[in-house]
């Protein structure tokens, strides 16, 4: 049947892309191994382990004629790999953490490409008060690191709330929006000139998102704050196709965000530091100095695996990966990384382009740039380009949470693909 | 919906190029630029894995070398300024800053050898720096300055090549960072002293020329009022000029060129610097090079100050005639002295002094780069160098720099008792060996020590009698 | 000396391998979209109107969403849709297809909020949309292509 050989094909395109990124892990190990032969064989099963989850995964995706996008796959493997690899010539315990929540995280990813989706465009309401409550529980129970309150500590696990929050607020978006959006459009209201569709609709939106914001406010994370606020105006844009409420949105967010800066002492530090890291060298500045020195030392090719020091600085293994990576793999490394990146942000939104119904092209679109503010705000924090604010670069840092949140969202990128239908 | 979605992916790509240009930038340019950063630590780390490359004198004598992880300096507190030292806390300064690249391998040049090195696992070497320095010569200088403030500068005037840099006080390299009091450390206790140990005053000193400048006032004469070389004047022992009297030391009487410089006749360059006025003045001092820096624009091998005076315009009578006799505003370094007397000695080309001889490999000695010899100003023609030549001569055999006698070398110089807000004249003495193939000029400055033909004529002595008896 | 010389190779290996990914997928990705380019549903239908199936005149653009017949059932061809259009074999439904390929109750297509939506009742031989089996609620776009048991409809919208 023509559907079946049409699986078949996108599932061993998926298995030659597999391979090369297979290779590329293994020569990757192979450093490493050279570099500490002593601890050799528990690395190689970890890779090895990993490698046969994704051929795994494939094979059964193959088994169950599943027609989801060939590339997606791939790229998150090769992040993956080049986080597994970074992350255990920092230290091997982090790798084998994180070895760990890539089995949790690929799990996930399965289940979300085989769900249906479509029926998650129901429960809005229930993804409002979700996400409320996660990111209320913090604020009272949570854990504070790094400046930001957005850690809760169940037994030995910790969860960054945010990273879940950020998958129920695109769910609520979607499915709000793609009932909402031509309503929103209609303007039936003109207010002083300006034509402006009735609070009754934008109601519920509004308070969903002003009550995130108050939370991140208090919770001092201010680099989910600004996903969440440049998610929601993307959603925003794709579902009216109005560039107004974007300028007027954006706006609001600048004179919010300049009172911030006045008003909270850690968000003056934030920008001042950004505007002239070397007077705070030692202080709040060291971090991005360490960072851009590490990205000098790179240069072209980079000191090559094993042979800088990323060390020097702190949170590399989180926040700071890309500067790691920047710096032993060289501007050569860190841009493949980023064209990856890219590349997962395009398919996305060829995802989202091609998906039948609105609320499949909202969720898409919405995850995709998602991911893409977040990979867009961190690497330019890592590089002094924005100013820095602490969030994971997903697939690359060490953090279970935003594993998990990262793969569950291309699972379900790759469930949309799936239903071409 | 699509066309939204469209827009928005290229949106975000248009970011993402932006970010991938930016990239570029901070891996090749922001991120090198801040290389030498105190705050990167990777500098210290890479030294750790690279033995650090040895400083020899001309002669082949240590002047720094690591030995057991910690870095020696054999001449002590004798060569510091020069030198340098190498501290984590305080940075490093003289041979050990300029030279660093070099010392750690990790120069231009060596890109390529670095790299391959690396690809082979090859232990990463520094490279070892000759300069042109006399460690004998230079702990000479030192010991004779004792306990005294002051400089000797000694340089070959043929090549440049800078011999003896020594300043006193001094301090000893090592152990910056041993606390001496609660909170002070032997570091922080010489950035508190009164005395400046930190400066070196053959280089940054700021001192009036004295008399020594007559050199420069007789060179501008010279040039541009021949007849100079043959007039003599009626010395009576001051000058008066706008209601200004300079006192002259004794009364002279008939006086021409060599008796002048001979005798340091205040008159005859007062004179002369009234005739030749502010901008021929101001003129000869630039050709000399007194107001600039020889290392201006590149890096500096020592941190130089580039002398001063008042600007021509600016520039009363009564100025001039201080100025032609190296008082009023005038402030230079013994290292310019020393390359006016340099100019004398090479039939008036100052050839551009420096410190660098050559950098090799510690186990072959091949050799990464050599410094080649460059003019660089020629404030002087033939005649007139040898006129001055002449007179500074006299003033060895006869006049007031006697003390530099040697015997069996002719020796050429110039005092000079230059008067100053804090005390007693500082002593001068600027010459140069032997006369006719001069291969040694010396600028010696000790601060308060009165006449220059006493204080200072017996150290620069010694230490063109040593130059010039151990060869070369 | 050789572990290094080794080590240093394979760092290069390694940053190569990982631009023959980046590479292989852009080249896969392009080709893709320049030999064979996934068309656009509605121009798939095109051609597939064009070769095999039903002819149809140019609809106006007020006409209500409805589902044209290739070939006519009972006499009719054209099926305008209600809020929930059943069709089967069974005579209660909405479009009736008397053929022993289809099931009594075949599929489905129900109105929410302003999208038709198609649903197979896990009928013996399956619903096919644009050739692809329908396996959970799937929404119908203008020109969609419904084959229920061997009879082949299109999908108005407009």
């Amino acid at each position: 049947m023509a559907y079946n050989k049409k699986v078949h094909m996108l599932r061993r395109l998926e298995r030659k892309l597999l391979l090369r990124v297979a290779a590329y892990l293994f020569i990757g190990t192979g450093v490493l191994f050279l570099e500490h032969p002593d601890s050799g064989r528990e690395l190689f099963t970890a890779v090895v382990i990993i490698t046969c989850i994704y051929f795994a995964l494939n094979q059964f995706w193959n088994y169950v004629h599943f027609a989801g996008d060939p590339y997606m796959l791939s790229l998150i493997f090769v992040l993956c790999s080049t986080s597994l690899i970074l992350l255990y010539r920092l230290n091997p315990i982090y790798a084998a953490r994180q070895f760990l929540w890539f089995i949790v995280g690929l799990t996930a990813l399965a289940v979300s490409s085989k769900i249906n989706y479509r029926k998650l465009a129901d429960y809005k309401y229930l993804y409002a008060a979700g996400g409320a409550l996660l990111l209320l529980l913090p604020v009272f129970f949570g854990a504070e690191r790094g400046g930001a309150k957005s850690w809760l500590q169940i037994g030995s696990i910790t969860i960054q709330t945010s990273e879940f929050v950020k998958i129920l607020l695109v769910l609520f978006l979607a499915s709000y929006l793609s009932q909402k959006s031509t309503e929103l459009v209609r303007e039936k209201q003109s207010f002083k000139g300006f034509k402006l569709p009735s609070l009754e609709e934008w109601g519920p939106l509004l308070m969903m998102l002003g009550i995130s914001l108050i939370f991140l406010v208090f919770q001092k994370d201010l680099g989910a704050t600004l996903i969440f606020y440049g998610t929601f105006l993307a959603m925003l844009y794709i579902s009216t196709a109005k560039l107004s409420y974007i300028i007027m949105g954006s706006l609001l967010f600048l004179i919010g965000g300049s009172a911030t800066y006045f008003i909270f002492d850690h968000v003056k530090m934030r920008v001042e530091t950004w505007i002239n890291p070397l007077q705070y060298a030692e202080t709040a500045g060291y971090q991005v100095i360490q960072s851009l020195l590490a990205f000098g030392y790179g240069g072209l090719t980079g000191a090559g695996l094993g042979e800088g020091f990323p060390h020097f600085i702190p949170a590399v293994h989180t926040d700071f990966i890309f500067a790691a990576a920047a710096e032993e793999l060289g501007l050569a490394g860190a841009l493949a990384l980023l064209m990856v990146y890219i590349l997962l942000i395009y398919l996305g939104f060829k995802i989202a382009a091609r998906a039948r119904d609105n609320f499949s092209k909202l969720l898409a679109a919405g995850f995709t740039s998602l991911m893409a503010l977040q990979i867009f705000i961190i690497i330019g924090g890592t590089t002094k380009l924005l100013p820095l604010t602490g969030v994971t670069l997903p697939f690359l840092s060490y953090g279970g949470s935003s594993l998990v949140s990262n793969c569950i969202i291309v699972g379900l990128l790759m469930n949309i693909s799936s239903t071409r239908i | 919906m699509d066309k939204t979605i469209r827009r928005l992916c290229r949106f975000f790509i248009v970011i993402f190029t932006v970010l991938a240009l930016y990239l570029g930038y901070v891996n090749l340019y922001l991120g090198p630029s801040l290389a030498t950063s105190p705050y990167n630590r990777r500098l210290a780390a890479i030294e750790e894995k690279i033995p650090r490359g040895t400083i020899y004198d001309r002669n082949g004598e240590i002047l720094a070398e690591t030995k057991s992880q910690k870095r020696i300096y054999p001449l002590g507190e004798d060569a510091v300024h020069v030198v340098g030292f190498l501290s984590r806390r305080y940075g490093r300064t003289g041979l050990e800053r300029v030279y660093d690249q070099y010392l750690l391998g990790i120069s231009r040049e060596n890109e390529l050898q670095s790299f391959i090195n690396k690809a082979l696992g090859r232990v990463q070497k520094g490279h070892d720096v000759v300069v042109t320095l006399d460690a004998a010569l230079q702990k000479k200088a030192a010991e004779m300055l004792g306990n005294r403030k002051g400089a000797v500068v000694a340089l070959d005037p043929r090549t440049g090549e800078i011999l003896v840099l020594a300043s006193s006080p001094s301090f000893n390299p090592e152990s910056l960072e041993e606390n001496v009091s609660v909170e002070n450390t032997r570091y922080d206790l010489l950035l508190k002293d009164e005395d400046s140990p930190l400066v070196n005053r053959a280089t940054q000193g700021a001192y009036p020329p004295g008399s020594t400048f007559k050199l420069v006032t007789g060179g501008g004469m010279l040039t541009w009022n021949p007849s100079t070389s043959y007039r003599s004047i009626d010395c009576k022992g001051e000058i008066t000029v706008e209601g200004f009297t300079l006192p002259d030391i004794a009364v002279h009487g008939r006086t021409d060129f060599d008796r002048a410089i001979a005798l340091s006749c205040n008159t005859f360059f007062a004179r002369g610097g009234l005739e030749l006025g502010p901008d021929k003045l101001y003129k000869a001092a630039e050709a000399f090079g007194v107001t600039k820096n020889p290392w201006e624009g590149k890096t500096q091998e020592v941190p130089c100050r580039a002398g001063t005076l008042t600007p021509p315009e600016k520039m009363t009578k009564a100025q001039i005639v201080s100025t032609a006799i190296g008082q009023g505003e005038l402030l230079v370094s013994p290292l310019h002295m020393a390359l006016v007397a340099a100019a004398v000695a090479n039939d008036g080309k100052i050839m551009k002094p420096h410190l660098l001889d050559r950098v090799q490999t510690q186990d072959e000695g091949r050799i990464i780069t050599k410094y080649t010899p460059q003019v660089w100003l020629e404030p002087l023609g033939q005649t007139a160098a040898r006129k001055i030549k002449r007179a500074m001569q006299e003033a060895v055999e006869n006049g007031t720099a006697v003390r530099a006698a040697i015997p069996g070398i002719t020796v050429a110089g110039k005092t000079g008792s230059a008067q100053n807000p804090s005390g007693d004249p500082h002593a001068w003495f600027v010459g140069f060996a032997p006369v006719e193939e001069p291969k040694i000029a010396v600028a010696v400055i000790i601060e308060n020590g009165g006449a220059g033909g006493r204080a200072a004529a017996p150290i620069a002595r010694e230490i063109m009698r040593m130059a010039l008896k151990f060869g070369q | 000396m050789e572990l290094a010389l080794t080590l240093t190779i394979l760092r290069y290996v390694f940053l190569v391998l990982l631009y023959v990914f980046v590479f292989t997928v852009v080249g896969h990705m392009f080709r893709g979209t320049k030999a064979k380019p996934r068309p656009h549903l509605s121009q798939r239908q095109v051609a597939y109107m064009e070769s095999e199936g039903p002819r149809v005149k140019a609809v106006s653009p007020t006409a209500a969403p409805r589902l044209i017949s290739a070939k006519p059932l009972s006499g009719k061809k054209v099926f305008y849709l209600d809020s929930r259009t059943t069709i089967g074999s069974g005579k209660n439904n909405s479009i009736v297809i008397p053929s022993r390929y289809v099931s009594r109750e075949h599929a489905v297509i129900y109105k929410k909020g302003d999208q038709y939506w198609l649903q197979d009742l896990e009928s013996k031989n399956g619903t096919y949309l644009n050739g692809y089996p329908v396996k959970t609620s799937t929404v119908l776009a203008h020109g969609d292509h419904i084959n229920v048991g061997g009879a082949d409809f299109k999908f108005y919208k407009w």
